[in-house]
């Protein structure tokens, strides 16, 4: 059972707090996402879990084994842990071949030769490498020194792998790619897997969960769907793809049901009540969760066209309703006009705290 | 005025100004070097290869030739020995006091390199230096010799493993962190890490400051004066000396040709086998690497590294200090009718050699440096903001007196102006000086105006400034303090400079570095320990003057 | 006026300023002296030691001020090797020479390169080219000096310096190791060389293996010898008479003996080279150097005078009645090379 848990885990640089107590359970075989802006403790978290940096406060633990816990006095050093690790600039060592570079985990351990060329070999065919074990690292392309990365950390047969966006130096579509060959390969090795990323939709296609952080702590966990349909606060809706902050009139909450009341009661909507209890709630709503139409509807409220911004399959509108500005996409081919009369009609919604 | 009027009287001026300091240059550079090549191979007109037949017939040349090698080998692995460990433990652990120790360990460059010898020698002469009297007074009788081949590698070594210890550094402050996490992370202990992944790595800069250390060992002249000829160790530079006092001019030649061959070919290995290494570990990133925890070695570690660096660079300068205050230096510092001022007194105000020594240097380096500076700051200019061809070349040309040994570019200069008006006169010697320090000039104002994005150039032309304008108001400002640290730069070494002045000095004009030499040299140790113990302070004043300015420690001899 | 002339200017006149400022500051630093009535100019080339070099030149001064004398003083070897640049390129400066020992004086002589010159008081002089090339101004004679407060046990013959057995003597640092007794170098100093050729001769060049291998160093010259001693690093050294005298004098705890095989009488030639541009000036001038002034003056300062009518400095004993080791002067200038090559061959060989 390879799953990591942190406890209360803290990590002040000086005065500056990076990483505020979170608390985050992965599962076993889980590939768990780190996500969110630059700064806001994603990196330390993982190097935390690395043993690449000491904790302020709290525990780290791999499975069953306490590998951090300042207050008990417990560190154990990187190298003992057992993780795989792929950097972000690849870190691949430039006076050794491909082959060196990979087999150097199980040197350390003392593997037999025969046996070391051949999980080698085994590995460099699983991450299409395969061919490649005597060139040296500026021979090859970005891409395939990112593999050799991989490799490296695969062939220790880690039970943690952690990924510390490891994607971004590489050109979009190498990105698309790689997504998919990542994903497969922890299908296919089942191994546990903490990425760190500020891309959305990587984290996105990529996570079986995703942790939102922001300023050293941790948002929402949940899966994609999760996070994207019912946002714990508007921090995390704003983060993942666009979002209508929207001021409400009143709203009625029953049990699982509530009941959102705007525009002066041009608009009732029944909505999702707020996962987060808060004393200040807003309506968010998707752009693409809005229909914009020409004539007056029931539930419908009146606006104007202030920017409309044809993008090929979609049109991004941003229409003045009283004192706010709601942005709008849609995939309608009547086109309107600045400064034209439009109605919005919102199909869905999400309440959640300020 | 048109745009292309003042264009074209701009370049016309960048032209003269191109063409002024090539013939400068070669002048000063290029003429003697050649000169000094051509008296080996002509005696007056006729093709003898004089030089070379005595090289041959000389018995004693492959000595002096060997043990120059083998000095320069050995300081140059001890170096090594020291350097290399300093700097990892100063950049991977986290030792505590950090800039003390850089301080400490950079400290030996600041002097010139026989104010070392001559600390040494009062530290561990036999039967009167003070190590042998605390060491009779245990019970253990006399125990060094500092007039000893050993000896020699000692106090060459304590001067220059600062070379390795700096490129050391240099490399592995910029190395990428995650290449030793990367390793970490695939299991490898701290000692692992530093064996596979750091070392190899480094290995190029290291070998850049073997390198120079090499070259700086073989070219030393007045730690093999002060020590070695006691010990009867003849190297290339003292015999150069020697033999142009009978004068044996063919000889001074043929040594001069050989040591210029050994440390060419070294500095070609240098500047060429470790530019294009395809290992750029450089990385713009600013994260911090990976730092070893040292545990519970960590004060023992740190004790053993302050004690190692203040025997080695401090202890010998206190006690120089302490020894220029005493009346016999067979007595004791501690008795107080042993102390006195007269040393002082005498160097400063009566000795005839001293005082107008002191006159002399302070003449020649206040001319030096301005001049140094003025002109470097031209080269600099035409090196890194215009485009003219043969502008690498001036850069090139104006690095190679400081390059080679200083003997050789003494020698150079004799054969070059030996006919002209002003040898033998006050003026060879900042003549000298300008010759062999113009690049300390020329590389300082190049990294002043390096800082300086183009960019703000730019915008001040198109608010309206011409080029005139533009150096005066933007360019001039941004650069006086580096112009200044420059000066001092040339001021400080020049002031105290020895290898090039004891060959060069005319009949009783003798410099500084000449006269605490000859001191020396006479016997006449209490005055040479105050005279250069008044070296050792101006050279800590200008440093602190300096630090104040670029806010870091200068560093002598980059 | 356009912008690119008023650069010119400009920069004209900072080199202006600048070569200004050099020149200004040169000028106050080495102020120059002005010019006399002068009737006569000396270039006086000399090894005699500075101090002294300096006085008598200042003596002079007093006495004829309008003969400008130009002091050039170096180690005996140093001055010849100038002299002789000079004779080479065909252009010597010198006019008077005054150095430790006769060998390098007598090649100068067969040179045919010294004016023949008999001073007033040559019947004084018992030391002399016996053609009237050369005068000795003083008398120098190397001796074995001591620390009074280290040498308790006087060492008495010059084999003594090889006798593993005396150094036992001494206290204890110096029982043992290499330096414990200096002599000056013959490659730098003319008194050295004489001193040697005569030990050479009386004993052979294994006396000088044997003095390597009994821990006898070379310093560069007497001078050095002397202060090595009175410094206490060195408690025995050899050295020259009238250094010796000079510090005694001055309280200072040294003193010299004459070994029992002998010493050797060093006569140091004073000569005028025959092209001088100004002869009389240097007559006179060498007759000032053999002046009862001058040679009272050198007694004053523990040196030996060459005249026979002055007294020596207090406590020379007669020279007639001390053993001396004697040298044939014109042997010796033949074989300087000779000399000088087999000493470094077995004293200065690494």
């Amino acid at each position: 059972m390879t799953e990591v848990k942190l406890v209360n885990l803290t990590k002040k640089f000086g005065d500056v707090v990076a990483v505020d107590h979170i608390n985050l359970h992965i599962r076993d075989k889980e590939f768990m996402t780190l996500l969110g802006p630059s700064g806001c403790g994603k990196t330390t978290t993982l190097r935390m879990i690395a043993g690449l940096e000491i904790p302020t406060e709290g525990e780290i633990y791999l499975g069953d084994w306490l590998v951090s816990a300042p207050a008990k006095g417990v560190y154990v050093p990187p190298e003992k842990r057992n993780i795989g690790m792929v950097f972000q600039n690849y870190a691949v060592w430039p006076h050794m071949t491909v082959f060196d570079n990979v087999a150097y985990p199980l040197k350390i351990k003392k593997v037999p030769k025969d046996e070391i060329r051949r999980k080698v070999m085994e590995v460099l065919e699983l991450v299409r490498l395969k061919g490649l074990e005597n060139r040296y690292p500026h021979q090859l392309s970005g891409g395939q020194q990112q593999r050799v990365a991989l490799a490296r950390a695969l062939v220790m047969e880690p039970e943690v792998l952690l990924l510390d966006e490891p994607l971004s130096n590489l050109d979009a579509k190498l990105r698309e790619e790689m997504r998919f060959e990542v994903k497969d390969l922890q299908r296919k090795i089942g191994v546990t897997i903490v990425y760190v990323t500020h891309d959305q939709a990587e984290a996105m296609a990529m996570s079986d969960r995703i942790a939102v952080m922001n300023q050293g702590r941790i948002h929402q966990v949940g899966t994609p769907l999760e996070i994207y349909t019912r946002p714990a606060d508007a921090f995390v809706a704003g983060f993942i793809g666009l979002a209508n902050f929207i001021k409400f009139d009143d709203v009625k909450i029953e049990g699982d049901k509530a009941e959102v009341t705007l525009f002066n009661g041009s608009i009732k909507l029944n909505c999702a009540p707020p996962l987060k209890r808060s004393s200040k709630l807003i309506l968010m709503v998707r752009p693409s969760e809005i229909d914009i139409l020409k004539n007056s509807q029931p539930n419908t409220v009146e606006g104007v066209v202030k920017r409309a911004t044809f993008l090929g399959d979609i049109v991004d509108y941003l229409v003045q309703v009283g004192d706010q500005e709601i942005r709008v996409q849609t995939r309608q081919t009547m086109l309107f006009n600045i400064e034209e009369k439009v109605y919005l009609k919102i199909n869905r919604g999400v309440l959640v705290g300020l | 005025m048109s745009a292309y009027g003042d264009m074209r009287r701009y370049l016309n001026l960048t032209y003269i100004i191109w063409v002024t300091a090539i013939i400068t240059l070669i002048i000063t550079v290029a003429y003697p070097l050649f000169m000094l090549i051509y008296r080996s191979l002509f005696t007056g007109s006729q093709l003898t290869l004089g030089a070379y037949k005595k090289m041959i017939e000389d018995p004693h040349t492959l000595e002096y030739t060997l043990n120059t090698l083998k000095l320069g080998v050995l300081a140059t692995l001890f170096s090594i020995l020291v350097g290399v460990p300093l700097a990892w433990i100063v950049t991977r652990t986290d030792i505590p006091l950090k800039n003390l120790i850089k301080t400490l360990a950079i400290l030996p460059f600041i002097f010139p390199p026989y104010i070392g010898a001559i600390a040494w020698i009062q530290l561990a002469a036999p039967y009167i230096g003070y190590i042998n009297r605390i060491s009779r007074a245990l019970g253990f009788g006399d125990i060094v010799n500092i007039y000893s081949f050993w000896g020699l590698v000692l106090v060459m070594s304590l001067r220059y493993y600062v070379y390795v210890f700096l490129t050391t550094r240099a490399a592995l402050e910029q190395m990428d962190p995650s290449l030793e996490e990367a390793a970490r992370m695939s299991g490898a202990r701290m000692l692992k890490v530093a064996k596979d992944i750091t070392l190899p790595l480094v290995t190029p800069s290291i070998t850049s400051g073997a390198l120079l250390t090499f070259v700086a060992a073989c070219a030393n002249f007045g730690i093999p004066a002060l020590i070695g000829e006691r010990a009867r160790y003849y190297v290339l530079t003292t015999k150069i000396y020697s033999v142009l006092a009978i004068p044996d001019l063919d000889r001074a030649t043929a040594y001069s040709m050989i040591l210029l061959l050994i440390t060419g070919i070294a500095l070609f290995i240098q500047r060429r086998a470790f530019k294009g290494k395809k290992f750029t570990t450089i990385t713009g990133r600013t994260a911090r690497p990976s730092v070893a925890l040292l545990g519970k070695w960590r004060i023992p570690i740190l004790v053993l590294l302050l004690v190692f660096l203040i025997l080695a660079s401090v202890i010998p300068l206190i006690s120089l200090i302490i020894s220029a205050f005493l009346k016999n230096i067979a007595g004791s510092p501690l008795d107080p009718n042993n102390l006195t001022l007269e040393n002082f007194r005498k160097v400063l105000f009566v000795d005839r050699d001293t005082t107008i020594a002191v006159r002399i240097s302070l003449f020649s380096a206040l001319i030096s440096a301005t001049v140094i500076t003025l002109f470097g700051a031209l080269l600099a200019y035409i090196i890194v903001k215009t485009r003219i061809r043969g502008r690498l070349f001036l850069d090139w040309l104006s690095s190679v007196p400081y390059a080679l040994p200083g003997t050789v570019v003494a020698v150079a200069i004799i054969f070059g102006f030996i006919k002209t008006p002003i040898f033998n006169t006050i003026w060879i010697i900042p003549f000298a000086y300008f010759v062999r320090y113009l690049s300390y000039g020329v590389r300082t104002t190049i990294g002043s105006l390096l800082q300086i994005d183009p960019s703000l150039e730019e915008a001040s032309r198109m608010s309206g400034a011409n080029w005139l304008t533009t150096m005066k108001n933007i360019v001039l400002p941004l650069i006086k303090p580096g112009l200044i640290a420059g000066w001092i730069l040339v001021f400080m070494p020049t002031l105290s400079e020895l290898t090039v002045s004891i060959i060069l000095y005319p009949p009783n004009m003798p410099t500084i570095g000449v006269a605490t030499f000859n001191l020396m040299d006479a016997g006449y140790y209490t005055w040479a320990y105050a005279l250069s113990s008044i070296v050792v302070f101006i050279v800590v004043i200008c440093h602190l003057i300096l630090r104040k300015i670029t806010g870091k420690f200068g560093v002598r001899g980059f | 006026m356009n912008k690119l002339s008023k650069t010119a200017l400009a920069v004209l006149l900072a080199v202006i300023v600048i070569i200004a400022v050099v020149a200004g500051v040169y000028y106050f630093m080495f102020q120059q002296k002005k010019p006399e009535e002068i009737t006569g100019k000396i270039d006086f080339y000399t090894s005699i030691p500075k101090p002294i070099a300096v006085e008598l030149v200042e003596m002079f001064n007093k006495k004829y001020p309008n003969i400008k004398v130009n002091l050039i003083r170096q180690g005996t070897t140093k001055i010849l090797a100038k002299l002789y640049a000079e004779i080479e390129a065909d252009k010597i400066i010198c006019d008077v020479i005054w150095v430790a020992d006769p060998s390098g004086i007598i090649d100068l002589k067969n040179k045919g390169l010294l004016m023949k010159y008999t001073p007033s008081v040559a019947d004084k002089i018992p030391f002399r080219d016996p053609d009237g090339y050369w005068w000795a101004g003083r008398i120098i004679i190397p001796v074995i000096a001591y620390n009074t407060e280290l040498v308790k046990t006087l060492p008495k013959r010059w084999t003594d310096l090889i006798d593993p057995n005396y150094r036992k003597n001494l206290p204890d640092p110096w029982k043992t190791g290499e330096g414990w007794c200096a002599i000056p170098n013959p490659l730098y100093s003319g008194s050295a060389v004489a001193n040697v050729y005569a030990l050479s001769k009386k004993y052979g060049w294994d006396f000088f293996k044997k003095l390597r291998a009994n821990g006898v160093i070379v310093l560069k010259s007497n001078t050095v010898v002397l202060n090595n001693i009175v410094n206490k690093e060195c408690p025995i050294g050899v050295t020259l008479d009238y250094m010796v005298r000079k510090a005694a004098g001055e309280g200072v705890s040294v003193k010299y003996l004459f070994p029992e095989e002998g010493i050797v009488i060093i006569p140091s030639p004073i000569a005028i080279m025959k092209d001088t541009p100004y002869p009389e000036a240097a007559k006179i001038f060498v007759e000032y150097m053999l002046s009862e002034e001058v040679q009272k003056k050198l007694a004053e300062l523990g040196v030996i005078p060459g005249r026979s009518d002055i007294a020596p400095p207090e406590g020379v004993p007669s020279l007639d009645k001390v053993p001396k080791l004697n040298i044939d002067w014109d042997e010796l200038a033949r074989e300087l090379e000779t000399v000088r090559s087999t000493f470094e061959e077995i004293m200065l060989k690494g």
